[in-house]
């Protein structure tokens, strides 16, 4: 019985299996990128559809600027922490996810300051658009900020040391990072920058 | 720069280094071409042109990070063991 066991636990963490394990879980991820972008999609068309392309004149484009360009610099320390770890650098890892952790964190308080600022309301025409994309998208940067700093954690109690396939996890963590930049990329010129 | 690019599909590929470098040389093209939009926003006046710019070039940003930080390809390539 107990040979049976070591021999089922051998077969199970066979390299292979570990390879197709972290495939379906790739696939499943890009799966839920689907139907969460289509939730994203359909407020982004709402948008266009409440509004045509006005946007409101008093928007802080300053802050939109900055917002963006603090999301998008966490997505490249996301890709570092990513890629450290997958290749065994787990202080470097540690030290980018810790650094996308608080960046997200400053996105989401710049956002909150442009709720606090803005010279419309949720029950205007834009808005209803500009508050509901912003509270989804904040929301999701919270998630990811919860996820990153498990993953991080997670980093710290050696459960991604070797790197390769064992630091999936941070993997899927960090696509999830990005997928959330990726929303924001097409959100920020449809809520700023047109006119 | 762009075969730099490239071969940044195939995750992790490399040395650390080398993975760093392709990081770096896709948000470099990330903060221009969001710099790009932000400065077309400011002095184009006609709204249409604008509207189609913008979505090409938030097109252009998201295939950026969907293939180089996303590692999309790897759904059909498969890991590295």
């Amino acid at each position: 019985m107990a040979a049976f066991t070591e021999a089922a636990h051998a077969v199970a963490h066979e390299p292979h299996d570990e390879v197709k394990h972290v495939r379906m879980n790739r696939l499943g991820l890009w799966l839920f990128f689907a139907s969460d972008g289509l939730v994203f999609a359909l407020l982004l068309s709402a948008r266009f559809y409440m509004n045509g392309t006005d946007t409101a004149p008093d928007v802080k484009q300053w802050l939109g600027l900055i917002i963006t360009s603090v999301l998008l610099i966490s997505s490249y320390t996301a890709y570092r922490g990513e890629t450290a770890l997958h290749h065994g650098n787990v202080a470097h890892g540690r030290l980018m996810l810790m650094l996308t952790i608080l960046l997200g964190v400053g996105f989401f308080a710049g956002v909150v300051m442009e709720w606090s600022i803005a010279e419309f309301t949720v029950s205007e025409g834009y808005g209803t658009s500009f508050f509901s994309m912003t509270g989804m998208h904040a929301a999701h940067v919270a998630s990811g900020v919860l996820l990153l700093f498990l993953a991080w954690r997670k980093a710290g109690k050696g459960y991604y040391d070797g790197g390769g396939l064992k630091a999936y996890g941070v993997s899927g963590v960090v696509m999830y990072w990005h997928f959330v930049d990726v929303v924001w990329v097409f959100f920020y010129p449809a809520l700023y920058l047109i006119k | 720069m762009t075969r730099q690019v490239s071969s940044a599909s195939s995750h992790h590929g490399g040395s650390e280094a080398t993975d760093q470098k392709r990081g770096l040389t896709v948000i470099a093209m990330l903060a221009v071409f969001t710099l790009v939009e932000y400065i077309f926003a400011v002095v184009l006046d006609a709204p249409a042109a604008l509207v189609v710019i913008l979505a090409a070039i938030a097109v252009v940003k998201a295939w950026l990070i969907v293939m180089y930080f996303m590692h999309l390809p790897l759904v059909w390539q498969g890991e590295e063991a």
